[in-house]
């Protein structure tokens, strides 16, 4: 792969539009030469990025509007936009649950954003009249063995 | 679209019951998963093993259907593991704190523990 690489897309807003997200997500992670367990991270990211896109800012919506997505390969970082149509939602009022109690209280939902968070490197989100916009990066020369968490976020 | 069905045996070994889903639990198959497994977690002692070798992706919402199925199972006196775990879902059940809680890859000794 040649590097910058920019891949856009814009897939119908439906659950069944995920697979087809994650596939071309992780096969341009591949081509950029990231180690399994990143291309895992990225992947599930994006998908609970699309996910909470569905079954919040589109509730309700009907026909659903799309989801834009920009994917952006330079030598040292692998980025992710996923752009919605729909409601946006409070990105910094959102308080990141603590494992294992959250489980324990009877919570099965409502990790997604706390998992984006931990498998990126940075995660930042902007309002917009027409189009709200989550941009997701990875740093490709980011130490793999690193503890997930405790990242300085940009606001 | 592209769009991938989850295809899910379940087979029996002994007191054991083997859950084999093949493809990825997202929010498109999440339900079909649910509803397979769900009633398998309200035997009387459920003895669940779901066998992840061909699973490829988990979200986190199916991650937290498997605590609540693992919390059904031991909560009637059962035993609830996953098996053949990739690394990459592994690193995930991990950031989400769930390795301690959840029986994963566990070998011979450690299912015979948890069904004991």
């Amino acid at each position: 792969m040649e590097v910058p690489a920019t891949v856009r897309l814009s897939v119908p807003g439906d659950p069944r539009s995920l697979a087809l997200v994650r596939s071309i997500v992780t096969s341009l992670a591949e081509d950029a030469g990231l180690a399994e367990t990143e291309i895992g991270k990225i992947e599930i990211a994006v998908d609970e990025a699309c996910t909470n896109v569905l079954e919040h800012a589109y509730r309700g919506l009907s026909p659903a509007p799309p989801i834009d997505l920009v994917l952006h390969v330079t030598e040292d970082t692998f980025s992710v936009e996923i752009i919605d149509h729909g409601r946006s939602f409070d990105f910094e009022g959102y308080r990141l649950p603590t494992f294992p109690d959250h489980w324990h209280d009877g919570n099965t939902r409502g990790v997604g954003l706390y998992l984006i968070r931990n498998c990126m490197d940075s995660v930042t989100y902007r309002r917009g009249k027409d189009a709200n916009r989550m941009l997701l990066k990875k740093k490709l020369t980011a130490n793999p063995s690193a503890p997930p968490g405790g990242k300085e976020l940009p606001a | 679209m592209n769009t991938r069905e989850l295809d899910i045996r379940v087979s029996r070994k002994g007191d054991l019951t083997i859950v084999a889903p093949r493809g990825e639990i997202d929010a498109a198959s999440l339900e079909a998963f649910r509803r397979t497994v769900e009633p398998l977690c309200s035997q009387p002692v459920p003895r669940l093993i779901i066998d992840c070798r061909n699973v490829r992706f988990i979200n986190s919402t199916a991650f937290g259907l498997l605590f609540h199925f693992h919390s059904q199972c031991v909560g009637r006196g059962g035993f609830f593991a996953l098996q053949n775990v990739s690394k990459k879902i592994a690193s995930i059940i991990n950031i989400l704190g769930l390795q301690n809680v959840l029986l994963v890859n566990p070998d011979k000794d450690g299912i015979n523990a948890a069904v004991q």
